[in-house]
């Protein structure tokens, strides 16, 4: 069984890899033929959302009693990123290459900044304090069926 | 457990670090005037007021101003952690380098001892108000990366740089040059190029570089030990400059080795690239790799070649390195500022970092550049290239103001018209 940061940093590449293949199909063979990658990207994303937010972040918090710290501040982040997914489907609903890549842009450094500092700081404190749970929250996270 | 810098709240308002991005290119205007108004002959010799003037509009003005801007925006995303006083200590030092500057270059041009003492206080003390901020921040990180202790070591750097600096520039006012003031000269210059620059650049690459572009990471050997060999050599050149000055160049060629595999290692991760997009900044990133060893390699032959070629040294390494760097970076920063900013205040409705800048205006910026280090460089060989290139930067960096504020502009007028506050966003 991985180690919580190492299972949730992978999630991260590959998230990321997927939405640079996205990308790449916007840029080669035009917005029409990215649909089912960008479909993808997006459960991609909102099952990694949903595996911090209904199974980690809880019992982080429930664990450390930090209720309005980090986890506050990360869900806050998956919101702003949400609406950037949403508005990169209506780019790609529309046509409009300029905006499709605009918002990607956007989307890949909002997206790189916050696994930083979920990488850099909260896995490895969530690490420190939920070492005893490692084993059964990663196979919650994995067995969770996105909503 | 310390967690500031994860909060919107805690990260610098976004007027500190922009004031220090938008006054660079204002100095480099103000850089490009000079170098139109002197002598050609003046600016070959290297060390004339005149180009002791010219090279700290750039070194001080663009390149240091974007650092210290940087650097504060920087801390709290990749280290989690927030300046002291962040807007106090932004406005302050802010205002004494800026002033500082403006009058070392009419206290030197105009040999005015008064204003000279002036502004080695004002530089001085604007810089130390800044370093120690970082420092005191740097101090409270936690979890410890190779970026962060890149950023720990340029520091360091960067305080030798200015007392040296401040040392260099009051003998001017005293007009006593003591016998080591060449000495200091050249280890003032070589440490604030590489020590400060060099090591800062290097070490923010390894997190920007596979962030902003998805690369895969530099390998880890590069990560732990090439800003530790960079610091070992250039202590181990300045501390032979001294006292065995025929060694000195084995230092200087293991420093020259290093950067031009930096460079290396930046054109190879920009073909690494997993996004498609070439945006302005992958040219710049390209330009400042080549740049890099062309520059690095030439420094080490400059020793046995004409001792002039050494002005064509500063303006590869300073102009086509470091500011090319800085120009690339301020393309993706201040957009990314903007909407992150406006888009933590709850605004839907707001242009992504794309549209922010106009593509083809960055690209014409992006020419110019270029075209103003070619001149610059063959002007070694025919002097009234120096005008033209005085010409062609001017522009350049009218056009990368325009570029900027035009960017930064978004953030004034949306908060001014309010599209769609949507409260929804406050409940998280």
């Amino acid at each position: 069984m991985p180690i919580i940061k190492e299972f949730m940093t992978q999630d991260h590449r590959d998230c990321d890899d997927t939405f640079a293949a996205m990308e790449q199909k916007a840029n080669s063979e035009g917005l029409a033929a990215t649909q089912e990658l960008y479909q993808k990207m997006a459960s991609e994303m909102e099952h990694h959302f949903q595996m911090e937010e209904r199974v980690l972040f809880p019992a982080f918090e429930e664990k450390t009693g930090m209720t309005q710290g980090p986890t506050q501040m990360m869900r806050m982040e998956h919101t702003q990123m949400r609406s950037l997914i949403q508005e990169i489907g209506e780019a790609l609903e529309s046509d409009n290459k300029d905006r499709f890549f605009g918002l990607t842009e956007t989307m890949m450094i909002m997206l790189q900044q916050h696994n930083m500092k979920e990488e850099q700081m909260l896995y490895t404190m969530i690490q420190q304090h939920m070492s005893a749970e490692n084993d059964q929250l990663i196979m919650m996270m994995d067995a969770m069926i996105t909503e | 457990m310390n967690f500031t810098g994860l909060s919107l709240d805690q990260a610098p308002p976004i007027s500190a670090p922009v004031r220090f991005f938008l006054t660079a290119p204002l100095f480099a205007m103000l850089g490009a005037v000079f170098i139109f108004m002197f002598e050609p002959v003046a600016l070959m010799s290297r060390f004339s007021l005149e180009t002791i003037t010219v090279t700290h509009m750039f070194t001080i003005g663009f390149i240091a101003m974007v650092m210290l801007g940087a650097l504060q925006q920087m801390l709290p995303v990749l280290a989690g952690v927030s300046l002291p006083k962040a807007s106090l200590v932004a406005t302050s030092s802010h205002l004494l380098i800026s002033l500082g500057l403006v009058l070392m270059s009419i206290g030197l041009l105009q040999s005015m001892k008064v204003v000279i003492f002036i502004a080695t206080l004002s530089l001085g003390i604007g810089f130390l108000i800044l370093l120690i901020a970082i420092l005191i921040a740097i101090s409270k990180v936690e979890f410890l990366t190779a970026t962060i202790k890149g950023m720990r070591v340029a520091i360091g750097f960067a305080f030798v740089t200015v007392i040296l600096g401040m040392y260099l520039l009051s003998s001017y006012g005293t007009g006593v040059m003591g016998e080591s003031h060449l000495s200091f000269a050249n280890i003032h210059a070589v440490l604030a190029i590489f020590g400060f620059a060099g090591v800062l650049i290097i070490g923010v690459s390894f997190q920007v570089i596979p962030m902003f572009y998805v690369t895969p990471a530099f390998h880890e050997g590069y990560q732990k030990y090439l800003v530790l060999l960079v610091a070992t050599a250039l202590l181990l050149w300045a501390v032979l400059s001294f006292v065995a000055v025929d060694f000195a160049w084995m230092a200087k060629a293991v420093l020259v080795v290093l950067f031009a595999l930096f460079g290396y290692l930046i054109i190879q991760k920009m073909s690494q690239r997993k996004r498609p997009i070439a945006d302005i900044t992958v040219y710049y990133w390209r330009l400042s790799g080549v740049m890099a060893i062309l520059g690095t390699l030439l420094w080490l032959g400059s020793a046995w070649i004409e001792d002039e070629v050494i002005t064509t040294v500063g303006v590869i390494i300073g102009g086509g390195f470091l500011m090319a760097v800085m120009s690339g970076m301020l393309y993706k920063i201040i957009p990314f500022l903007v909407w992150f900013h406006l888009n933590g205040m709850g605004y839907m409705s707001i242009p992504s970092m794309g549209e922010m800048v106009h593509k083809k205006m960055a690209l014409v910026q992006f020419v110019l550049f270029v075209l103003t280090l070619a001149l610059f460089a063959l002007a070694f060989w025919l002097p009234l290239l120096m005008k033209v290139g005085a010409l062609t930067l001017f522009v350049s960096m009218v056009l990368l103001e325009i570029n900027l504020v035009t960017a930064y502009r978004n953030y004034g007028e949306t908060c001014k018209r309010k599209p769609d506050f949507d409260m929804s966003m406050m409940g998280g």
